[in-house]
């Protein structure tokens, strides 16, 4: 009996075997490894996020992968030079012109309507939870076109991120359609994403928590783009993890692999090189030093401490070790792909015996202990990171590189919301956060900013957390005069020149002896993995990533 | 037997609200649901605020378990567990209101109920094949002792045993859905290019006109997530079933059978197998628990949109409501499944008596 029920199991394990998969038709399948926390950007924390609703909403202008800004329901991008952003006393006027003819998915009109009605909704003191606070729509004071094309923005004083303030434009009638305290819930369900507006190439008709989300093509976005979008469908499937993820595209259960990094260029060994998609990040990791508990601990020396541990920080060490030469050193947090960098040029080599001789002219000599000493203090520093496996591996290579010339790195790893907690989520002595200083010497990434003012609160004076309402990102506690200077100059000028060169500056002194703050480690690398059967695709180093032109994909 | 299954379900209750409070305590020592914006400078303290008053956060703990349980809200204490239509509250689990989610509003009953499907096919069909397989290979090996299938499956309880979940499912994936073999899918509840998502109005209505290729595409995909829940169950209880099998074997009842000449099999499957089940109902009953927890693992290994996955993500949003509404409901499975191990024991043998 058990013999036939057996082979009954084995023919019928062969048959299910032998079954493969359909040819897919006009459908691309795109694969994430975590389900988006929602589909409307303004209350998105997470990149997948903004992944998933950048094929459904579109926002004014577009950035393309070698960072140019284009148009994309702007007819132009309103600059100084084009006469589409105009001086007006201390503030300006911000001209955007729709492309007429535009609709929504409902069919309704796309006008400044709708670009009023978004500014009202994010002003709205009942809205909570959004990601990227009401910086700059604040500065609003005014929006004119009512039902036409032609859009005025008016700013009460100059705003230099304007550009990519609109990301996304939100449907007016929509968005008035339901109470604003309650859109972290109703607006754009998740668990009803239908009975949302669209005007991306894609609009969801079901989604399947944890599992998938379905899209298929808008019919009305040929009226924003000029043609029909070339696929059917577009469905997202969510894995748990990247690993699994991995598995899933080599068993051939999706095309398109989103949100991997160098990281996982370890994990691609088999899959053909061809299907690998890999670009620079803007994301790049560095080391921020403490200038106020460093400055506390070592006096007048701490600037020349700060030389010598960057001298002896040896970065191809590290991109070649933990990294597996996956990863790119620079000298600049600058992208080289905006259009306000700087080739300052400059080895990436350490250089220790010069980091030895520094600290020695400076008064430090060997204890019996083979650490640096002086006037009874021993050279120490807490080095603090997060619990990412590469991160602790790349500060154990760095204390390594440190013991060999005399300087003690206690190396923690905390969790990151530890880390990056903000003033009042942690405790004043929580180990490791960086908003309340404590720490010596923290590797974490920053994004290379697109708008140049991205890096003011993060460098200028008035971004130390310290101070104020205890929300600046000036970590290091840096304060340079001339630093600060050239930020304003950015943050009260929208002539591309005038910040161009104020940019330079901020360069210039960021490869300087002046950079007393932050050392960069590697530009971090962009993956994805795309099947030879899609087309179009070319990834792009900003949030928006990959699916930033996907209505231009198609399948052979 | 009725005035018994009445009594137990009663005696649960307090197991029940035990079992809720050590959970509401353990689940808030984790943090608080704001917390995740922390990380955010540009949300201001006004808004978190906000948060926390919008869901109740800022109330005591007690507070907030009082009114999850229903005891406690709009109305006076004790009062508002009252139905309301007798003038009691409308909220809380005494009022059959699980709440809110935290972190997209929706019901806790909607959260649950989308991903209770999942998660109960995955499990019932684990749970029967786990068991009819365990059954039937202790008994084969406890019948034919020594054999090779005996060698062979003693070999297979301590490997499997040592397996953990979480590896199996990995290799699985590695062997049989990655090239070379790609014989099953990797992961998920259906063929993304022919088949609608699972659960979707899309979906049946794709099930409606095309049952069998529906039936089929989700057989495919529970090959692997099932062989990694049972795997390790079927090593533990086949094992379990052979010794207690040839205890019930060397009984003196089983030679007086064979002495009046019974056919072999009705020997074995009347008189043997009847006996040697008793312990093993036990066993199978008590490791309920265990199947849910498993397919915690499985199911975020093969991205399956269960409940346990939800339970990972829920964890990860802090989002209280949730947490312990999935709790509730495996704690009810489990109580429920040792009575229900309880009245079939009484069944099998007719020396238990309830009353």
């Amino acid at each position: 009996m058990f013999r036939r029920l057996f082979s009954v199991l084995a023919i019928a394990a062969l048959v299910v075997a032998a079954c493969s998969s359909s040819t897919p038709t006009k459908k691309i399948v795109l694969a994430e490894w975590q389900y988006p926390d929602t589909v409307n950007p303004y209350f998105a924390q997470a990149e997948t996020d903004i992944e998933v609703s950048d094929s459904m909403l579109l926002s004014l202008v577009d950035v393309t992968p070698d960072l140019r800004t284009v148009p994309d329901l702007v007819t132009d991008v309103p600059t100084l030079a084009n006469g589409g952003v105009k001086m007006n006393g201390a503030g300006m006027d911000v001209t955007w012109t729709l492309k007429s003819g535009m609709q929504w998915s409902d069919g309704s009109a796309i006008t400044c309507d709708d670009m009023t009605a978004t500014w009202k909704w994010i002003m709205d003191p009942a809205n909570t939870g959004l990601a990227g606070g009401t910086v700059g729509w604040e500065d609003i004071s005014g929006i004119d076109g009512g039902t036409g094309t032609t859009c005025v923005m008016h700013f009460s004083k100059v705003y230099e991120g304007y550009l990519y303030l609109v990301a996304p434009l939100l449907p007016g009638k929509y968005i008035q359609s339901i109470a604003v305290a309650d859109a972290p819930t109703k607006l754009y369900p998740l668990d009803n994403l239908k009975s949302g507006v669209y005007d991306g190439p894609y609009i969801p008709t079901d989604a399947a928590a944890d599992s998938q989300i379905t899209t298929v093509s808008n019919s009305k976005w040929s009226t924003i783009s000029g043609h029909a979008p070339l696929v059917d469908q577009m469905i997202w499937k969510y894995y748990a993890d990247a690993a699994t993820m991995l598995q899933g595209y080599k068993a051939g259960e999706y095309d398109i692999a989103q949100d991997l990094n160098d990281a996982d260029i370890p994990s691609l060994a088999g899959i053909d090189q061809t299907e690998q998609v890999i670009h620079d990040s803007l994301t790049y990791e560095l080391h921020a030093f403490n200038q106020k508990s460093l400055q506390t601990k070592f006096g007048a020396d701490a600037a020349t401490i700060v030389k010598a541990v960057k001298l002896a920080t040896d970065r191809e060490a590290i991109a070649t070790g933990p990294l597996g030469g996956n990863v790119t050193v620079t000298n600049n947090f600058i992208s080289p792909l905006t259009w306000y960098y700087k080739d300052e040029g400059g080895s990436t080599a350490a250089d220790p015996a010069k980091a030895t001789a520094l600290l020695t002219a400076a008064g430090w000599t060997m204890g019996s202990d083979g650490y640096l000493a002086k006037n009874n203090v021993t050279l120490e520093l807490q080095y603090c990171t997060t619990t990412r496996q590469v991160r602790q591996d790349t500060l154990k290579l760095v204390a390594t590189q440190l013991k060999a010339i005399g300087i003690k790195a206690d190396v923690t790893a905390a969790p990151s919301g530890d880390v990056f907690g903000g003033w009042n989520a942690v405790k004043d002595s929580t180990a490791c956060n960086l908003e309340h200083g404590n720490f010596d010497v923290a590797e974490f990434a920053y994004v290379s900013p697109l708008d140049p003012l991205g890096g003011y609160l993060v460098y200028s004076t008035v971004g130390n957390p310290d101070t104020g309402a205890h929300d600046g990102q000036n970590v290091t506690r840096i304060s340079i005069p001339a630093l600060d200077d050239a930020y304003n100059a950015v943050k009260g000028s929208v002539d591309p020149t005038v910040v161009k060169a104020a940019m330079f500056k901020v360069q210039d002194i960021y490869v300087s002896d002046q950079n007393t703050y932050e050392l960069p480690l590697y530009a971090r690398k962009d993956v994805w993995l795309v099947k030879p059967r899609v087309h179009g695709f070319t990834g792009n180093p900003t949030t928006s990533a990959g699916p930033w032109n996907i209505g231009e994909w198609y399948v052979s | 037997m009725i005035k018994y299954v009445i009594r137990r379900f009663i005696q649960a209750i307090p197991v029940l609200f035990l079992i809720t409070v050590a959970c509401f305590a353990l689940m808030h020592a984790q943090g608080n649901p704001a917390d995740r914006f922390a990380q955010n400078p540009k949300i201001t303290q006004a808004q978190i605020a906000a948060f926390e008053h919008r869901w109740g956060l800022n109330d005591p703990l007690p507070l907030q378990y009082c009114k999850w349980l229903g005891i406690c809200g709009d109305k006076p204490f004790l009062l508002n567990a009252l139905p309301a239509g007798l003038g009691g509250g409308d909220n809380g689990i005494l009022h059959g209101d699980l709440g809110y989610s935290i972190f997209d509003g929706r019901l806790v009953t909607d959260v649950i109920a989308q991903r209770a499907l999942p998660t109960l096919i995955l499990c019932t069909t684990a749970y029967v094949i786990w068991v009819t397989v365990a059954i039937l290979a202790g008994v084969y090996a406890a019948v034919k002792r020594y054999s090779l299938f005996d060698s062979g499956l003693t070999i297979f309880n301590y490997v499997g045993y040592s397996l953990p979940t979480f590896w199996l499912g990995i290799m699985l994936i590695t062997f049989f859905a990655v090239p070379p073999l790609r014989w099953f899918p990797a992961s998920g509840m259906n063929d993304v290019y022919t088949t609608p998502a699972f659960g979707t109005s899309d979906y049946w209505a794709f099930f409606g006109s095309n049952p069998f290729f529906a039936i089929f595409d989700l057989g495919r995909h529970l090959v692997l997530p099932v062989l990694t829940l049972v795997t390790v169950s079927i090593a533990g209880d086949s094992r379990f079933v052979r010794s207690s099998m040839l205890d019930s074997l060397n009984q003196d009842y089983v030679k007086t059978a064979r002495a009046k000449g019974v056919p072999e099999r009705r020997v074995i499957l009347r008189h043997a197998l009847r006996n040697a089940l008793l312990p093993v109902i036990t066993n199978v009953g008590l490791e309920i628990p265990f199947l849910f927890s498993g397919a915690i693992v499985t199911e975020t290994i093969f991205a399956w949109p269960g409940m346990g996955r939800q339970f990972i993500e829920s964890v990860g949003h802090t989002d209280y409501p949730v947490l312990m509404g999935i709790l509730l409901i495996a704690s009810v499975a489990v109580v429920f499944a040792n009575l229900l191990a309880d009245i079939l024991y009484a069944v099998v043998d007719p020396r238990v008596k309830y009353d």
